[in-house]
């Protein structure tokens, strides 16, 4: 038995300029209902801990964090905000074609620049040649 | 709280996908509540700025659509609502997925060996029309047909779960308020008429089809759809709940029964995903199947020419982006002159705005009917009021003697 397709057929909807900004909408989408599946499975373990006679949701709300704990959560955390922003910073080169006066077009010129700065190498610009800068 | 289907055909699911499918439940609430009224008040200062400023304010929905399209709440409300939608058949897919085999055997053995007295009917040779297997409507993949290659009933599992959470719950027990709005509706208004012989068309999984055997247990009840997964879904789930009704496959433009042969034929949700074409099909195919003085009622969204411009802008956006290419052009007719058109004497039409059985219940219900109602009224129906929604219906009745 064949299974189900996820995907709906034919193109889909973008309502931003840019498609990819809907894109990004639904990966957020999809991480909130991720999250939400973990926050369940905690509820349903805090419960179940209840019950049993483990720990209580009062014991939680009040656990002191040691100064160890405190130092490995602010870690954690930093670790995962730069993980997010991870991009911040990047300089972005655009990859569209560019239109020029006469109505062709051509790839924008990518630069790169090596270490000792004597050379910049150009890429592009309508040739596919990596050559060196005079 | 996660509806449940209240059948035999329920699937298990998992405590993910349970927290998927909330999920998605309180993400659309948002969506419809909290940003719908960012988007209409955004909404109102524009057209307030065009009113004091002396220009032309909306005039309709397409108006509205022009004036919103490029503000930035309208993108959100759009792209959330639009991701919404498809989360919703992605939350349950998995599920219906990994009971496929377990599934097929339940609505098979259900079909079989339950004694109840309904039927189904399907056709081997029959040709579903493309208006229906080749578009995944309201984003559901697969459309209505979805698993028929393998013979069995997951395009109704999908639909029948899908809805359970688009609804909130709101559509009753067993998703089938609509039905029960109806037949009540009948039931109360038209008390002298008691139906014998039933057809509802485009029944899709029977469950608006059900309420109609138990509001007129003396009926025989018959449903047709084109789709025969949701036909096998359809039977195995009435013959689950204990009622009779007789599902066949069939194509609402070329019914096989005979002339005269039905006191009441239904629709509901239906006519809006049929080319104006195919519409026309059915009024007329509805009028002959009708005996002489029966009475045609049709369940559907509020045409455009009763709403406020911004309603129809809102209902219209369904036909813009949620792949219900023949929403606009239906909710843009004129209902007495289709009805007219198929035949029927136009002093026979009527319209009315019904609330929610399920929801006001018994007690209540009759009171809040209205019969042709006024323009304020009907500009309201469609949407959520203060209690429930009140739903847009339309019918006439076929001459009682002469000719067909």
């Amino acid at each position: 038995m064949t299974k189900l397709s996820e995907k709906t057929r034919g193109r889909r909807h973008h309502f931003f300029d840019d498609p990819a900004m809907d894109q990004l909408l639904s990966m957020l989408l999809a991480t909130l209902s991720e999250l939400s599946v973990t926050r369940e499975r905690l509820f349903a373990m805090q419960r179940l801990a209840e019950e049993k006679g483990l720990f209580t949701r009062e014991e939680i709300e009040g656990f002191q964090f040691s100064e160890d704990d405190e130092n490995a959560l602010s870690e954690d955390y930093n670790r995962m905000i730069k993980e997010c922003f991870y991009p911040l910073g990047f300089d972005y080169r655009p990859t569209h074609k560019v239109k020029s006066a006469d109505g062709t077009s051509h790839r924008p010129e990518t630069e790169f620049e090596t270490q000792d700065q004597s050379t910049v190498l150009r890429f592009g610009g309508g040739s596919n040649r990596m050559k060196a800068a005079s | 709280m996660l509806p449940q289907l209240g059948h035999e055909l329920q699937v298990s699911r998992t405590r993910d996908e349970d927290a998927r499918s909330r999920f998605v439940m309180n993400l659309r609430d948002y969506v419809l509540n909290d940003v719908a009224r960012q988007m209409q008040d955004t909404y109102k200062s524009r057209r307030d700025a065009l009113a004091r400023r002396d220009e032309d304010v909306p005039a309709d929905g397409d108006d509205v659509h022009d004036l919103l399209i490029d503000e930035p709440i309208f993108k959100f409300y759009s792209a959330v609502r639009y991701n919404a939608q498809e989360m919703c058949h992605r939350a349950v897919i998995p599920a219906i997925d990994r009971q496929r085999e377990d599934l097929s055997k339940r609505a098979a053995a259900l079909s079989s060996e339950r004694d109840v007295g309904g039927t189904l009917t399907l056709d081997p040779e029959f040709q579903v029309p493309r208006y229906v297997e080749g578009i995944d409507v309201h984003l559901m993949p697969g459309s209505y047909v979805a698993g028929d290659d393998n013979g069995d009933a997951r395009g109704g599992a999908l639909y029948d779960n899908a809805i359970s959470i688009f609804a909130f719950g709101r559509l009753g027990k067993h998703m089938d308020d609509i039905g029960w709005s109806m037949s009540k509706f009948v039931r109360q208004t038209f008390a002298d008429f008691k139906p014998k012989k039933i057809l509802d068309v485009g029944c899709t999984i029977g469950h608006n089809t059900l309420p109609w055997a138990q509001v007129f247990p003396d009926a025989e009840v018959h449903a047709v759809d084109v789709a025969a997964p949701v036909l096998r879904y359809a039977h195995a789930r009435a013959q689950s709940l204990g009622v009779p009704v007789h599902f066949s496959q069939q194509s609402a433009e070329d019914l096989k029964f005979e002339d005269n042969s039905f006191d009441l034929v239904f629709s509901s949700m239906f006519l809006h995903e049929l080319p104006l074409a195919a519409i026309k099909n059915f009024l007329r195919e509805a009028r002959r199947v009708l005996k002489p003085g029966g009475l045609m009622l049709n369940m559907e969204l509020p045409p455009n020419c009763h709403m406020h411009p911004y309603d129809q802008f809102y209902l219209d956006w369904d036909s813009r982006y949620n792949n219900e290419p023949f929403y606009k052009t239906f909710r843009d007719q004129n209902c007495p002159e289709l009805c007219v058109e198929a035949g029927f004497p136009r002093d026979t039409f009527f319209h009315a705005a019904v609330p929610q059985y399920t929801i006001v219940k018994e007690d209540k219900f009759k009171d809040l009917i209205r019969i042709n109602p006024n323009a304020e009224m009907l500009a309201k129906t469609g949407t959520l009021a203060e209690d429930c929604v009140h739903r847009y219906c339309f019918g006439a009745w076929k001459q009682s003697s002469g000719g067909n």
